[in-house]
């Protein structure tokens, strides 16, 4: 917490180094958040790069008492770029790549036969996952994914932490269902 | 109205129970085994999803920071360009409607004053002739 804090200060102070070093700490998360929503990897770098950028502008306005960490901040900044994104830009996606967002990982794979139980149980997942409302998918990929605790994930979406374990528990039920129904799964 | 309010707190003390349970303080139910296997799934997707980070360019903050920073000067030297054009214009007694009058009045003033009898303006081209 400590180092976080002087990487943050030094940030603050235009330290190009030390703003390389939160990028490397909190690229990878917030990566893969954009990516879980936009299941387009070219998209996700783009973004991931505007994330940062606005960082870059922004950091010296942090505050860690109001935001939080700096992970819940740039996770906030990433929602709302991946919102802007959707606002302003019309779908790029193919209808392949919507269908299945892991495909073009998929096709890196040495062998499709090469494929786990694991992979498939986590196609089948992705794509139950997709079936949630935006708001429960959110919640389970910063809680679940990320490790965030609703506390943290409540000053992302401004919502209190009680709000954040009700949503919770309604998504899983739902993701249970929708894996039942649609997958039959369970 | 009071039903939905019941059910609303019903389903927060739920949620609350079922967070403990996630965490291991109280036992799950079977039900509840469920969602906790989805939820520890959920979790394994953290190492499974690729990471492709781009390599971070904050030249484009500069580059894109020079064009407001250039505009901001720019636009204020228009305006008061503008503002400099219009007080001129607004002064010269040519477009100002105030001083065409007054210009007018000033000539005609000068004309009867150049303008002379034609009796002593023939007298004065005499005496010119004889000089």
């Amino acid at each position: 917490m400590l180092e976080e804090e002087k990487l943050i200060k030094k940030a603050k102070q235009g330290d190009l180094f030390a703003f390389e070093e939160i990028y490397k700490k909190y690229g990878p998360k917030v990566f893969r958040f954009i990516y879980w929503k936009t299941s387009d990897i070219e998209i996700t770098k783009d973004l991931v790069q505007e994330v940062f950028l606005k960082a870059f502008k922004k950091i010296k306005k942090f505050k860690i008492n109001k935001e939080g960490s700096i992970s819940s901040w740039l996770l906030k900044i990433a929602r709302n770029t991946v919102i802007d994104f959707y606002r302003t830009s019309k779908p790029v996606t193919s209808l392949e790549s919507l269908e299945d967002p892991m495909i073009q990982f998929a096709s890196s794979d040495p062998s499709p036969f090469e494929k786990t139980s694991q992979n498939l149980e986590k196609e089948v997942l992705e794509k139950a996952l997709k079936k949630l409302p935006e708001i429960q998918r959110e919640v389970l990929i910063l809680r679940f994914i990320e490790g965030l605790s609703s506390k943290e994930v409540g000053k992302i979406l401004k919502k209190s932490d009680g709000a954040i374990r009700i949503i919770q528990y309604r998504a899983l039920k739902k993701l249970k269902k929708i894996l039942e129904e649609d997958f039959n799964y369970y | 109205m009071l039903k939905l309010f019941i059910q609303k707190i019903k389903e927060k003390k739920e949620a609350e129970i079922f967070e403990e349970k996630l965490l291991g303080k109280i036992p799950a139910s079977e039900g509840d085994k469920v969602l906790i296997d989805l939820a520890q799934k959920l979790s394994s997707f953290k190492e499974k999803t690729p990471v492709v980070l781009p390599t971070l360019n904050l030249e484009i903050e500069e580059k894109t920071s020079i064009l407001p920073s250039l505009l901001k000067p720019v636009l204020i030297g228009a305006f008061s360009l503008t503002i400099l054009f219009f007080l001129l214009f607004a002064s010269t007694p040519k477009f100002s409607g105030l001083n065409q009058k007054a210009i007018a009045k000033e000539k005609e003033m000068i004309e009867k004053q150049i303008s002379l009898p034609k009796k002593t303006e023939r007298k004065v081209e005499v005496i010119l002739k004889n000089l």
